[in-house]
């Protein structure tokens, strides 16, 4: 299914320091156009960081990160690094969406207007077609009822919903979802979680930070665990919770699964 | 009696003060509006040391403004500009004067507003792609005139009550002409008090439009 030819995301030897602080030690991964890679491990150990670092909403301090032929930088390795990664981060955000745990949707648009906006800002689209697209993308998360709707009316599972729209409309090769459920009413998680599926079953690359382990084993064809600014263990969802090869998965599984 | 019959007898002179305030404000306040909203932008650059140095003048520059006298302030405006060698009218001074005092009020207003943006508003643009100018033209100032217009508002009012001081500069506003209409006539409260009647309207007008808008919004 994943073609495993070239990866879509390469991240070679990647570290994150604030100061004196190491959020990220030493990062080497690569992910496959249409692989759902879940991203699990205990608070602290730089799942967000992680995410967020590959559309450059963190600088890294070293390493780098080559997303469709643009490449990021540590910044600490060349002075000019920080220019030429803001040129590489606008083409590399064309292509990767990002949902975020607080949804972020802008509350002084309406749900239809947070969908429109960046197309028609950014893509230049005509209102009409983006009002179209932006319809059919809310029908398929549920949410064309509420077009008119501004988000503070909405549930956390509705705006969620919105948001991924939101992502959507730009259409990303990639989507990075950072602990989406993470906010949520435990009543609400569901939905969001169903749409998610929906994506991942049609072919999306998605890289999601969760807490979710039931979508982390069911869903995803690849599972992470970070731990202490590492990736640890890296493989199908079956050999990292089935067979975990580090104490610490071990330990933080054992934790988890008690509860 | 006699007196309000006097000042009904130089309506037509009143309402042209009135005019002058009312323009003087509006020109000050729209330009205090820039002022202030590129002021903020400025103080949000980074930790580079240009940006510090621009960091530095703007928080001198509204120091100053806010802890001197306005009447001060127009004073050395007009003097400074003369001595620029800037040929310009005391009309021009005064609105400069006046924009100048207030931008520094709304570049603070501004200021406060920006704190109450969560981050992830503009995360959330910039990870679709959106330019740094365009978060701010479409997501983060929209959101902060907002949450500020009360601020705005008493800020804008306090312009039309401070512009009586251009009188010093012999603008004939409101209050100048009810002056020079006190002196020619040795009438005095029933012009006073004539024109504090029209400012009340002018600013508590003001006032309610915003409400309006408010609602409206």
């Amino acid at each position: 299914m994943a073609d495993t030819q070239t990866p879509i995301i390469s991240v070679k030897n990647m570290a994150k320091s604030y100061g004196e602080l190491a959020v990220l030690r030493k990062i080497d991964i690569d992910i496959y156009k249409g692989q759902v890679v879940s991203v699990i491990g205990p608070s602290g150990s730089g799942k967000s960081t992680f995410l967020r670092c590959l559309n450059y909403l963190e600088e890294i301090t070293s390493g780098e990160i080559c997303i469709d032929g643009q490449t990021i930088r540590g910044i600490s390795e060349a002075k000019e690094n920080k220019k030429l990664n803001e040129k590489a981060a606008r083409e590399i955000r064309k292509n990767v969406g990002m949902v975020f745990q607080q949804f972020n949707l802008w509350p002084h648009k309406t749900v239809l207007e947070n969908v429109i906006e960046c197309p028609m800002q950014i893509k230049k689209i005509k209102k009409e077609d983006a009002v179209r697209t932006a319809m059919e993308l809310l029908k398929k998360v549920g949410m064309d009822g509420k077009a008119d709707a501004y988000p503070p009316q909405l549930s956390g599972g509705q705006q969620q919903r919105v948001a991924i729209a939101r992502t959507l409309a730009m259409n990303p090769e990639v989507i990075l979802f950072d602990e989406p459920t993470s906010a949520l009413d435990p009543e609400f998680v569901g939905e969001v979680l169903d749409v998610m599926k929906g994506l991942a079953k049609a072919g999306m690359t998605m890289i999601v930070v969760t807490h979710e382990m039931g979508f982390a084993s069911e869903v995803s064809d690849r599972v992470c665990f970070m731990d202490g600014g590492y990736v640890i263990e890296d493989g199908t969802p079956e050999e990292v919770f089935k067979n975990p090869k580090s104490d610490r998965a071990k330990q933080f599984f054992s934790k988890i699964l008690n509860v | 009696m006699e007196g309000l019959k006097t000042v009904l007898e130089y309506t037509p002179l009143i309402l042209k003060g009135l005019g002058y305030t009312v323009l003087v404000s509006a020109e000050a306040i729209v330009i205090a509006l820039i002022i202030g909203t590129l002021l903020s932008v400025l103080r949000m650059g980074g930790n580079s040391l240009p940006s510090r140095i621009v960091k530095g003048i703007i928080k001198v520059y509204i120091s100053f403004v806010r802890d001197t006298p306005v009447l001060v302030q127009i004073y050395i405006i007009y003097q400074a500009l003369a001595v620029m060698g800037l040929n310009l009218s005391a009309y021009v001074s005064g609105v400069i004067a006046l924009s100048l005092n207030s931008g520094g009020f709304i570049a603070e207003i501004i200021r406060g507003g920006l704190t109450a943006i969560p981050k992830g508003q503009t995360e959330a643009a910039a990870a679709l792609g959106m330019s740094k100018p365009k978060i701010l033209a479409r997501i983060v100032f929209p959101q902060v005139f907002k949450i500020v217009s009360p601020q705005l508002t008493s800020e804008f009012i306090n312009v039309i009550k401070v512009s009586p001081m251009l009188s010093v500069l012999a603008i004939v506003e409101l209050t100048r002409t009810a002056q020079r209409l006190i002196t020619q006539t040795y009438v005095t409260l029933p012009f006073y008090i004539a024109i504090a009647v029209l400012y009340f309207i002018v600013c508590a007008g003001l006032e309610e439009i915003v409400k309006l808008q408010k609602k409206k919004a």
